[in-house]
Order: structure tokens, then C-alpha cells, then sequence
């Protein structure tokens, strides 16, 4: 995340339509915008799972969906040369709409464990 | 000429070298009152949008490091393009005490990323209940680990940020540029729980910790 101006002038937006990419620009826009739901929808079932609110047919059922929802996303996103990293928008001031992915940064120090 | 802004800084940080931006444009210095402003220029700004936003994302924050190790600055977002000078120096003038109170205020400070995610969550699931049940236990187990984390490493945070992400959570802590390698070393005492894992980068710009009116 980096820090953005609050109202710099004329910022230039990310969003290429020429004929060559639109399709691709387009899937992008959807497909992110349908992942953001999913992963709002996922928060949820979890959520009312932890609340006890849902039997265990209607845990299954939801996370089925969810997880063909997410396999579906990947597949479609294949299809028009993206990956999950790829499906975000970013929103300028309020930062991305779904997380960046850590890759997106060069390395400084790190470490990894697990 | 369209103007490119990376980063500002105090007037009184040190030269860099050479630096080398989106492009291949050369980094330029311009200094107004008791700021500089790290730009590049172009004749067509539609050469820093034309290549894998990626590459140019990579290019941008290699500058903003660069620069970083030397001063603080007031990182901004790739990108932020200005028509020409004038307007780039207007902004300077209308900001220019917020930044400045900005950088006074995090002259000493450095931004830590902990990246907590569990690898298991990438793998298929073998039943829709599978699935969220491993979502909703990975949840706990990685916010309780941010949790004590967080606890070990309240000696040194100045502030702390902390996000969910798709796979697991983003902490940003506010550390003391001088104490770096001292989180890093309490950092490795503490065991990772089995099945997370923990990614640590930085020193970085205090990028998510400044908010600007």
C-alpha cells in the first residue's frame, strides 16, 4: 500500500480499453468484482457457522458453493490470461479493492518462516 | 513535459546517486522551499502506463526504497502523474506544511510487514465443509499468533496496522528505524504455530500509517 495524496491532480487511471485488451479489461472488472462478494460471502457463512446458526446440510451446501465459486473464478480468470493476484482494482485513496499480493513488492530484509 | 512523483522528502536529505525510474527515466530532484519532490519526466505520460503495471509497480517502489534508506519520505502511489511542473509545484506549495509536519513526524520511524498465511488453504478441499471449517480455524489460529505478536513486540511498536487478506493476515508495525534489526531478532525467538506460515519484510516506507487531510 502506498500513500496517495488526498485529491492529486489528474491522477492517471489503470484502465486500458483498446480493442486489443478490452476483453480482457472487462473480465477483470467482473471477476473482481465477484471474488470481492465471494470472499464477503465466505466471511459470512463462517461467521453465522460460528454463531450456530446454520445445520450441518447448510454448511456443506455453502461451502460447496463457495469452493466451486472460487474454482470457477480461477478457471474463468484462466481463461482470459489472468491470475487471482491479477483480479483488483485499485480505488486510489482508499487503496486496493481486495489485497495486494506480497510478491507486488521488492524485497527489502525478509524472512520467511514456518 | 508530464511530471511523475514518487516520493517527497525533507529539502535537507542526502543526495542520492544516480537513480533510475519507471521507463528508464532518470530520477529528478526538484526542491521548493524546505521540500524535494522526486520525479521523472516525459513528453508522452502514456509511456509509464503502456508496460505490465507490475514492472512499472517493481521500478517505482525500487526508487521509493532507494530513496527511503537515506530519509524519510512521503511515499505516493504508482501512478501519480502531473500535466507539467506547475502543477506538481502548486500541489507542493498547498500541502507543503503537512508534508513537512509529516516527515518531521515520522523522520525516525520505519513500517515492518509480518504476512501471516497458512499454506493449507491453497490446497482443494475434500468437502464443502472441509472447506470452511479449515477457513474458519485458520482464522483463529493466524489472528491469535498476530495477537501475541503483537504482545511481544509492544516494547518496540510505535503503531500498529493489521489487515485480513485472502489467505491468511498483513500486520504493518511503526518501528524505530534504528531498532530494525532488534525486531527482527525477537521476531526469530518466537515459534511459528505448525501449519502457519510468517513472512517478515522491511524496513519500507510508513506508507500505512500516513494519512494526509
Amino acid at each position: 500500500m502506498s500513500l496517495q495524496p488526498d485529491n492529486p491532480p489528474l491522477p492517471q487511471s489503470r484502465i486500458d480499453c483498446t480493442p486489443e485488451n478490452i476483453d480482457q479489461g472487462l473480465a477483470k472488472l467482473v471477476l473482481s468484482l465477484i471474488e470481492l462478494l465471494r470472499q464477503l460471502l465466505e466471511r459470512q457463512a463462517i461467521r453465522r457457522m460460528e454463531g450456530g446458526s446454520l445445520s450441518d446440510e447448510q454448511i456443506e451446501s455453502m461451502g460447496s458453493s463457495l469452493m466451486k465459486l472460487e474454482s470457477k473464478i480461477r478457471e474463468m480468470a484462466e481463461q482470459f490470461g489472468l491470475t487471482l493476484a491479477d483480479l483488483n482494482l485499485d480505488l486510489g485513496p482508499l487503496g486496493n479493492l481486495l489485497e495486494s499480493s506480497p510478491a507486488s513488492k521488492p524485497s527489502a530484509e525478509e524472512t520467511t518462516r514456518s | 513535459m508530464a511530471v511523475l512523483l514518487y516520493c517527497i522528502a525533507k529539502a535537507d536529505a542526502p543526495a542520492t546517486g544516480p537513480l533510475t525510474g519507471v521507463s528508464g527515466d532518470p530520477i529528478v530532484r526538484v526542491e521548493l522551499a524546505d521540500l524535494a519532490a522526486f520525479t521523472s519526466s516525459s513528453a508522452d505520460k502514456s509511456n509509464w502506463l503502456r508496460a505490465q503495471l507490475q514492472a512499472s509497480a517493481l521500478e517505482f517502489h525500487r526508487v521509493l526504497s532507494e530513496i527511503f534508506k537515506s530519509t524519510a519520505i512521503i511515499p505516493f502511489r504508482f501512478p501519480t502523474i502531473f500535466d507539467d511542473q506547475e502543477q506538481l509545484t502548486q500541489r507542493l506549495h498547498e500541502q507543503a506544511s503537512e508534508y513537512a509536519a509529516l516527515l518531521d513526524k515520522f523522520r525516525e520511524l520505519a513500517q515492518m510487514e509480518i504476512r501471516i498465511t497458512n499454506p493449507d488453504l491453497k490446497k482443494p478441499a475434500d468437502s464443502g465443509t472441509q472447506y470452511l471449517k479449515l477457513r474458519q480455524t485458520s482464522t483463529a489460529m493466524i489472528e491469535k499468533f498476530a495477537a501475541e505478536l503483537r504482545a511481544i513486540l509492544s516494547e518496540l511498536t510505535q503503531d500498529w496496522r493489521q489487515r485480513t487478506s485472502k489467505d491468511g493476515t498483513r500486520a504493518f508495525v511503526l518501528i524505530p528505524r534504528g531498532q530494525v534489526a532488534e525486531f527482527g531478532n525477537i521476531l526469530r525467538t518466537r515459534p511459528v504455530p505448525r501449519g502457519l506460515s510468517v513472512r517478515v519484510s522491511g524496513p519500507w516506507p510508513v506508507s500505512e500509517f500516513i494519512e494526509l487531510s
